[in-house]
C-alpha cells in the first residue's frame, strides 16, 4: 500500500487573531510512520488536531482516502482513524480491559452488541501491547509508562488503518521511550498500520520513523526520509540552533547532538 | 510564568463593581443624612437623633460588614475551589455554615437562654462541629478532594434536612432565624465588625503564605507529591483557612451562599489563572459584589428594603454570571476523580434481582403495616381498601420519584465527571418552584391539578432555557451545572424573601419544597410509575455512552461518538426526569445526589449497573423515607425529602467510613 | 388530575372498615370516648387554626384540629379542650387519620382547598376563610367578613344561633374597649411584633387590628404598604414617622423586654420608647377571624388603659 492517506491543501487554522497554521500543502503515505517535529508552538499538535477533525482548518482542505473530511461519517471515520491525545483523561473507575474494549466503539456503536469478533480483536490488542498483567487494574493507578500502552492498546482493538499519536513518549522515561516506540514500529510493520507522530526527540524521530515532516512557526518548512533530513544544516533551519550530526556508533544511525 | 493577559478585563469588571457600589453607597447615605453632616454623624450622634444614630450604628457597620463579608467569602470559595479541585466548591461545601444554621435553629427553639449569651458562640459552635465531622470522615483517605467534597455535602444536606425539620414544625418561632439564614446584614453597632475585622485580617495573611502550595494542589495530587509538596499537609492548611473565614463569617453575619461561588467564577471567567491574583480579584469582587448588592438593596422602595443581602446577591451575581460562563475556558483544574475507589462486585446481576425483589417486598410492607400513635399494627384484609387509597399513592409515588432521581443524578455525574452534580441544581427545581410560588400567590383556592401545571409550566421553562443553553456549542458540563446553580440562587431569594415577610402560606410552601408525597394522587402516581419504567426500558441506549464518559470528549469524539447530540440527549433526558419527580413530590437533594454514589460505593461501576443499582438505592431510600416520616410521629408526618436526608446520611457515612485506605 | 378515584366512591363500606381499626384504638384514650357521648353535636374535624377557633368559638368540640400545642401557646383562645385529637402539621393534616375519625363536616381554610376532592368521600368538606383577602383594598372591614363567614360556615353545620350569639358577644366585648378607653389621650398607635435587635413587623391599615382600632377610634401610626394579611416587615428606623406615638408590641414580651434592657441604640432613640409609651402584649393571631380580633381586643384595650411607664 502506497496511497496516501490524508492530502492537505492549502491547509490553515487560526484561532482568534492568532494564525495557528498557514498554507500547509502535504500528503502522508499509507502503512508508514511519519513524525511530526519542530519547536513548541510549531503547530504540530494543531495539524494532528485537524486530522483527527477534532478541529476545522479555517482554510483548506484536508481529505482521508479521497474524501474530504466532512463527508465522512462519524463512525466510519473512527473505524479508519484513531487518536490518542498529549494528555489523555485519567479516566477515573474504569478498569484496564475495559477501556481498551472502548476501543471498538467504532464497530458496535451505541447499541450494536459486543460480539466474539470485538472480543477477539481486544485480546489481540491486549496480547499485542503486552498488558495482559495490568488488565483487571483501574487505569487511574497505573504508572504513566503502563498507562500509556493500555491507551495504545485501545487505539489498537479500535482496528483503524491509521493512528494519530500526540507525543506519546513525553511522559516516559528514556526505557519505556524505545519500549512504545518499539511497539508502534511493530504495529506498522506487522499490520501496515499508518502512524502519524508527533515527537519531541528529533532521534527518536530519526530511529523509528520512515519519514519527517517539520514544522516552524504554523508553516510547513521541511519534510523528507529520516536518513536525508538528518544533517545540520537542516536541523538548524528547522529547530534554529546549531547540531551536530554523527552516526550512531552502533547502530550506525543518524543521531544529532545539541 | 506568563503574564496575565486577561488583568484588564479582570481590573474592568472590579472597576464598575466598586464604582456602582460608590456610588449606591452616596445615594444612600445622603437620603440618611445630608452630604455635609457625614463625618459628625459618624463620629458622634446625640442620642435623640435617629437617623444620625441609624448612619453612624447601623448604615457605617453595614457597609463595612458588607465588604468583610463579601471578602471573605469570596476568598474562601476560591481557595476550596482550587484545594478540591472542583469549580461548584463554595462555603456551602463543607458543611460549615449548616451546622452553625442548625446550631441556631436548635438554640433559638429550645434554649434561647443560649442566644442571649451570643449568637457568634453558638454558630461557631455548630461550625466546628461541622468541621470536626467533614475532617473524620475525610481524614483517612488524606483529604482527597472527592471525600471532602462528599463528606462536606453530606454534613451540608445532613444539617440542613434537621434545620428543615425545625423550621418546619416551629416556622412561627423562627423568623429571626430566617433573616439569619438568609443573610443578613443588617447592624445596630460596631460589635461585628469589631469583631470579624481582627480575625479576618489574620486570615488573609494566612492566605498569603500558601498561594504556592495552593497553585500546586490545582495539580493532580500525584503532580503535587512529585513536586516534593506534602498534599495532605498543604490541603489541610487551605481547608483550615477556608474554613476559619467561613467560620467567623457565618456566626457574625448569617449564610451568604452565592457570593462565595461567583466571585471566584466570575474572575475565572475572565481567564485570570495566576493562583495569587486570583485570590486577590476575587477576594475584592466578593467584596464589592456584596456591597453593590446590599447599597441596592437599601435604594429599593421601603417595601422591599428588607430583601435579605446573602440571597440578593444571585440578583447581581447570577446575570453577571450567566453572561461570562460562556467565556470560561475549560477548568484550570484537571478532572478528578468523579468517586470514591471501591472494588467491584462479582456478579452484579444476580445481587440486582434479588434486591429487586427485597424491594417490591419492601413496598408492599408500606402499604400494610402502619402506625396509628399509639401501636405499629398490620392492616388486615378488610382494611385494605383504605390503606391502599391513602398509602399507595405515596408508597409509589416515593419509589418511582427515587428511582428517577437517582437515575438523572447517575447520568449527570457520569455527564459532567463531577461527583457534585445532582438534578436540583440543574435549576429544573427551581422553575417547578417559582410556577408554584407565583401560583400560591395568585390565586387563595388552587386546585391540585393547577399546581401541577404551575409547577409543570416553571419546570418547563427553565428546561427549555437551559436546552437552548446547551446546544450552545461549549456550554456543556461544569458550565450547566453553575447556570443551574446561578437560576437556583434566584428561586432561593424568593424563599428567603417569603420567609422573611413571616406569610400565613409559608407552611404549604416549606412542606412542598422539603419534597412531600403528601399531595400525590393515584393518576400522578401512575404518572411518576410510567416515566420511571420508560427510562428503565429506554436507558440500554444510553449505556455505552456513559460509558466512555470517563474517556473525556476527546477521546469520545474520536471513537466516533456524536458528541453534541449525545450530550444534548443526556441532558434533555436528565431534565425531563427531574422535572417529572419535582412536580410530582417537590425537590429533593439527596436522592439524586447520593443515589449514584451509593451504588458506586456498593460495587456497582459499569454504567448499566450503576444506572439500575442507583435507581434501586434512590427507589428504596425514598420509599423508607416516606413510610417512616408517615408513621414515625403520627399524626405529625416529616416530608419524604427531609426523611431521606435523615435515613440516607447515616448509611452514605457508613460507606465512606467502612472502607480501608 | 383524575381524582377522586373509583375506589374513593365505591368502597364507603370497606373504607370504614378501616376507619374503625383506628378509630377503635383512639376509643382507648378516656378523654375521646366522652366527645363520642355528645351525639348530638355535629363531628367535625378543622384542618386549620383559624377553623379550630371559630368552631370552638360556637361552643362546639371538634373532633381534631392540627399542632394542637403551638395552638395553646399562640392562638391561646378560644381554649382547646384536651379530647381533641392531634392532626398534625397545619400543612399536611393526617388524611388517613381524619379518614379514621370520619367526621361529619371537614372544615378548612381554602389554602388546603387542594385536599377537598379526596376529602370528600369522609364528610362534607367546608372551605372557611374569615380574613377578607383583598389584595389592593385600602380599608377591608374583616370583622364583618369574618361574622359573614362564621354564620355562613355555621349554617352548613346547623349552628346558627350560636353564631349569631357569638357575633353579638365580640362586638360587645369590643363595645367594652371603647368604654374602658375613653380616657385615652388620641396618641396614634404603631402595632409590632419585634423580630430581632433592628427588624419587626408591622401591621397596617389593612390589617384585622385595625378594624378593632377603628371602633375605638385609634389611629394607625404606620400607612406604608402592607401584605394583603396587613403586616409589613421593617427595621425600626422606620418608626421615626411619628414621634408622638406609642407602640404596642404583639407576642414574645420577653423579646422585646431585652431589648429594651440592652437598650440598642436605634430602638431607644425611638421617641416613644424613650418615653415610656410601649406596652407589652402575648402573642395574638394576625388572621383567623373574630376569635383572634376579641382577643385583640381585650388584651390591647387592657393594656392601653394602663398609664404609660416612666423610662
Amino acid at each position: 500500500m502506497s496511497d496516501a492517506l490524508f492530502s492537505l491543501s492549502g491547509t490553515g487554522f487560526r484561532l482568534g487573531e492568532q494564525e495557528l497554521l498557514s498554507g500547509i500543502n502535504l500528503t502522508f503515505p499509507a502503512g508508514r510512520i511519519t513524525a511530526l517535529v519542530g519547536h513548541n508552538g510549531s503547530g504540530k499538535s494543531t495539524l494532528l488536531k485537524l486530522l483527527a477533525r477534532q478541529q476545522l482548518p479555517t482554510s483548506g482542505t484536508i481529505t482521508f482516502a479521497g474524501r474530504p473530511l466532512p463527508e465522512w461519517r462519524p463512525r466510519d471515520f473512527a473505524r479508519k482513524v484513531a487518536y490518542l491525545p498529549q494528555t489523555p483523561s485519567i479516566a477515573s473507575d474504569t478498569l484496564v480491559e475495559e477501556l481498551v474494549a472502548f476501543g471498538r466503539y467504532p464497530w458496535h456503536g451505541a447499541l450494536g452488541r459486543f460480539g466474539k469478533a470485538d472480543r477477539d480483536r481486544v485480546e489481540e490488542a491486549i496480547t499485542l501491547t503486552g498488558i495482559g498483567a495490568l488488565r483487571k487494574r483501574p487505569v487511574e493507578t497505573l504508572s504513566g509508562g503502563e498507562r500509556q500502552r493500555v491507551w495504545l492498546a485501545m487505539l489498537v482493538a479500535q482496528g483503524s488503518e491509521c493512528l494519530l499519536l500526540d507525543e506519546p513518549t513525553s511522559a516516559l522515561d528514556i526505557a519505556h521511550q524505545i519500549e512504545v516506540m518499539g511497539l508502534i514500529r511493530e504495529l506498522c510493520d506487522k499490520r501496515d498500520t499508518g502512524v502519524i507522530i508527533v515527537l519531541h526527540d528529533i532521534n527518536m524521530a530519526a530511529r523509528f520513523c520512515d519519514r519527517i515532516v517539520a514544522l516552524k512557526q504554523g508553516g510547513l518548512i521541511d519534510q523528507g526520509d529520516a536518513a536525508t533530513i538528518m544533517t545540520s544544516g537542516r536541523m538548524k533551519s528547522i529547530y534554529g540552533v546549531d547540531m551536530e550530526i554523527i552516526s550512531h556508533p552502533k547502530t550506525g544511525l543518524p543521531t544529532a547532538l545539541a | 510564568m506568563i503574564t496575565d493577559l486577561k488583568l484588564p478585563a479582570a481590573l474592568v469588571l472590579l472597576a464598575v463593581l466598586s464604582l456602582l457600589g460608590a456610588t449606591l453607597f452616596a445615594l444612600n447615605a445622603a437620603a440618611l443624612v445630608p452630604v455635609g453632616g457625614w463625618i459628625d454623624a459618624a463620629l458622634a450622634a446625640p442620642p435623640d437623633a435617629t437617623r444620625a444614630l441609624m448612619f453612624r450604628f447601623s448604615f457605617l457597620p453595614r457597609v463595612a460588614m458588607a465588604l468583610l463579608v463579601g471578602a471573605a467569602l469570596a476568598l474562601a470559595g476560591a481557595i476550596l475551589q482550587r484545594a478540591l479541585r472542583n469549580q461548584l466548591a463554595e462555603p456551602a461545601t463543607l458543611g460549615i455554615s449548616a451546622g452553625a444554621h442548625l446550631a441556631l435553629a436548635i438554640a433559638t427553639v429550645w434554649f434561647p437562654g443560649a442566644l442571649v449569651l451570643g449568637r457568634e458562640g453558638v454558630a461557631l459552635i455548630g461550625a466546628g462541629l461541622a468541621l470536626a465531622a467533614v475532617m473524620a470522615l475525610s481524614w483517612r483517605r488524606a483529604l482527597s478532594p472527592v471525600t471532602v467534597i462528599l463528606s462536606g455535602l453530606l454534613v451540608s444536606l445532613y444539617c440542613g434536612a434537621f434545620a428543615a425539620i425545625i423550621t418546619l414544625f416551629n416556622h412561627d418561632l423562627l423568623i429571626g432565624l430566617f433573616f439569619w439564614g438568609a443573610g443578613n446584614l443588617g447592624q445596630q453597632d460596631w460589635a461585628q465588625v469589631n469583631f470579624l475585622a481582627p480575625r479576618l485580617l489574620v486570615v488573609a495573611l494566612a492566605s498569603g503564605l500558601i498561594i504556592r502550595p495552593l497553585t500546586l494542589l490545582g495539580l493532580e495530587d500525584e503532580g503535587a507529591r512529585s513536586l516534593g509538596l506534602s498534599v495532605a499537609g498543604a490541603r489541610i492548611a487551605a481547608l483550615v483557612i477556608a474554613v476559619v473565614a467561613i467560620g467567623f463569617t457565618t456566626a457574625a453575619a448569617g449564610v451568604f451562599g452565592f457570593v462565595g461561588l461567583a466571585g471566584p467564577a466570575l474572575v475565572r471567567s475572565l481567564g485570570v489563572r495566576r493562583t495569587g491574583l486570583y485570590l486577590l480579584l476575587s477576594t475584592l469582587v466578593g467584596a464589592f459584589l456584596l456591597l453593590t448588592t446590599d447599597q441596592l438593596i437599601q435604594l429599593l422602595p421601603t417595601t422591599y428594603r428588607l430583601f435579605p443581602t446573602g440571597a440578593a446577591t444571585a440578583l447581581l451575581g447570577a446575570p453577571l454570571l450567566l453572561y461570562l460562563l460562556p467565556r470560561l475556558r475549560a477548568s484550570c483544574a484537571p478532572p478528578t476523580a468523579t468517586s470514591l475507589p471501591s472494588a467491584r462486585r462479582a456478579r452484579p446481576g444476580i445481587v440486582l434481582a434479588v434486591a429487586t425483589l427485597i424491594l417490591a417486598a419492601i413496598f408492599i410492607a408500606t402499604l400494610v403495616v402502619g402506625h396509628d400513635g399509639t401501636h405499629w399494627a398490620a392492616s388486615s384484609v378488610n382494611q385494605m381498601q383504605g390503606a391502599i387509597d391513602w398509602r399507595l399513592p405515596r408508597s409509589l409515588a416515593a419509589l418511582c420519584a427515587g428511582a428517577i432521581l437517582a437515575m438523572a443524578g447517575c447520568i449527570l455525574q457520569r455527564g459532567t465527571g463531577n461527583p457534585m452534580a445532582s438534578p436540583e441544581i440543574l435549576g429544573i427545581s427551581s422553575g417547578a418552584m417559582l410556577g408554584v410560588i407565583v401560583l400560591m400567590f395568585s390565586t387563595a383556592t388552587a386546585s391540585r391539578s393547577m399546581q401541577i401545571a404551575a409547577g409543570g409550566a416553571g419546570a418547563l421553562a427553565v428546561l427549555l432555557f437551559m436546552i437552548a443553553l446547551s446546544r450552545r456549542s461549549g456550554f456543556s458540563g461544569d458550565r450547566l451545572l453553575l447556570t443551574g446553580v446561578a437560576l437556583s440562587s434566584a428561586t432561593g431569594l424568593i424563599m428567603a424573601v417569603l420567609m422573611t415577610a413571616q406569610d400565613p402560606r409559608l407552611g404549604q410552601l416549606l412542606s412542598w419544597v422539603a419534597g412531600s408525597t403528601y399531595h400525590a394522587t393515584m393518576a400522578e402516581a401512575g404518572f411518576t410509575a410510567t416515566v420511571c419504567l420508560l427510562a428503565l426500558a429506554g436507558s440500554p441506549l444510553i449505556f455505552r455512552w456513559l460509558d466512555l464518559m470517563p474517556l473525556g470528549q476527546v477521546t469520545i469524539f474520536s471513537l466516533g461518538v456524536p458528541v453534541a447530540m449525545m450530550r444534548y440527549l443526556l441532558f434533555a433526558l436528565t431534565a425531563i426526569l427531574t422535572a417529572t419527580a419535582t412536580i410530582v413530590i417537590g425537590p429533593l437533594s439527596f436522592v439524586g445526589l447520593m443515589g449514584p454514589h451509593i451504588a458506586r460505593m456498593l460495587g456497582f461501576h459499569r454504567a448499566r449497573e450503576q444506572l439500575l443499582a442507583a435507581a434501586l438505592c434512590g427507589g428504596a431510600i425514598l420509599l423508607i423515607a416516606d413510610w417512616l416520616g408517615r408513621n414515625l410521629i403520627f399524626p405529625f408526618q416529616i416530608p419524604a425529602g427531609l426523611a431521606t436526608t435523615v435515613l440516607g446520611g447515616p448509611f452514605m457515612l457508613w460507606l465512606i467510613a467502612r472502607r480501608r485506605s | 388530575m383524575a381524582m377522586p378515584s373509583a375506589s374513593l366512591v365505591s368502597a364507603p363500606v370497606t373504607r370504614r372498615g378501616f376507619a374503625t381499626g383506628i378509630a377503635s384504638l383512639a376509643l382507648a384514650i378516656p378523654a375521646f370516648a366522652s366527645a363520642q357521648g355528645l351525639s348530638n353535636r355535629p363531628r367535625i374535624a378543622t384542618l386549620d387554626w383559624g377553623s379550630a377557633a371559630n368552631i370552638l368559638a360556637l361552643g362546639i368540640h371538634p373532633l381534631a384540629a392540627p399542632e394542637i400545642e403551638r395552638y395553646r401557646r399562640l392562638m391561646v383562645e378560644p381554649d382547646i379542650p384536651a379530647d381533641v385529637r392531634e392532626l398534625g402539621l397545619r400543612s399536611e393534616p393526617n388524611l388517613e387519620l381524619i379518614d379514621a375519625l370520619g367526621p361529619d363536616f371537614i372544615i378548612m381554610n381554602p389554602q388546603l382547598a387542594a385536599l377537598a376532592p379526596r376529602l370528600a368521600p369522609i364528610g362534607k368538606v367546608i372551605l372557611f376563610e374569615p380574613h377578607l383577602l383583598a389584595a389592593g383594598l385600602l380599608h377591608p372591614d374583616h370583622l364583618t367578613h369574618g361574622a359573614e363567614q362564621l354564620e355562613k360556615m355555621a349554617q352548613a353545620i346547623g349552628a346558627d344561633q350560636a353564631a349569631l350569639a357569638y357575633v353579638d358577644r365580640v362586638n360587645a366585648d369590643i363595645a367594652a374597649g371603647t368604654e374602658k378607653l375613653a380616657r385615652y389621650d388620641g396618641r396614634p398607635l404603631f402595632i409590632i411584633s419585634l423580630v430581632d435587635a433592628n427588624r419587626a413587623l408591622v401591621f397596617g391599615t389593612n390589617s384585622l387590628f385595625q378594624n378593632v382600632l377603628d371602633r375605638w377610634n385609634i389611629r394607625n401610626g404606620w400607612s406604608g404598604e402592607t401584605s394583603i394579611f396587613g403586616h409589613a416587615t421593617i427595621t425600626l428606623d422606620r418608626l421615626m414617622g411619628a414621634p408622638d406615638a406609642r407602640i404596642v408590641n404583639i407576642g414574645a414580651p420577653a423579646r422585646m423586654a431585652y431589648a429594651l434592657k440592652a437598650r440598642i441604640p436605634v430602638l431607644t432613640s425611638l421617641a416613644p420608647i424613650r418615653q415610656g409609651r410601649i406596652r407589652l402584649l402575648p402573642d395574638i393571631l394576625f388572621y383567623g377571624g373574630l376569635p383572634c380580633a376579641a382577643r385583640f381586643a381585650r388584651l390591647a384595650a387592657e393594656a392601653l388603659a394602663a398609664p404609660d411607664l416612666l423610662p
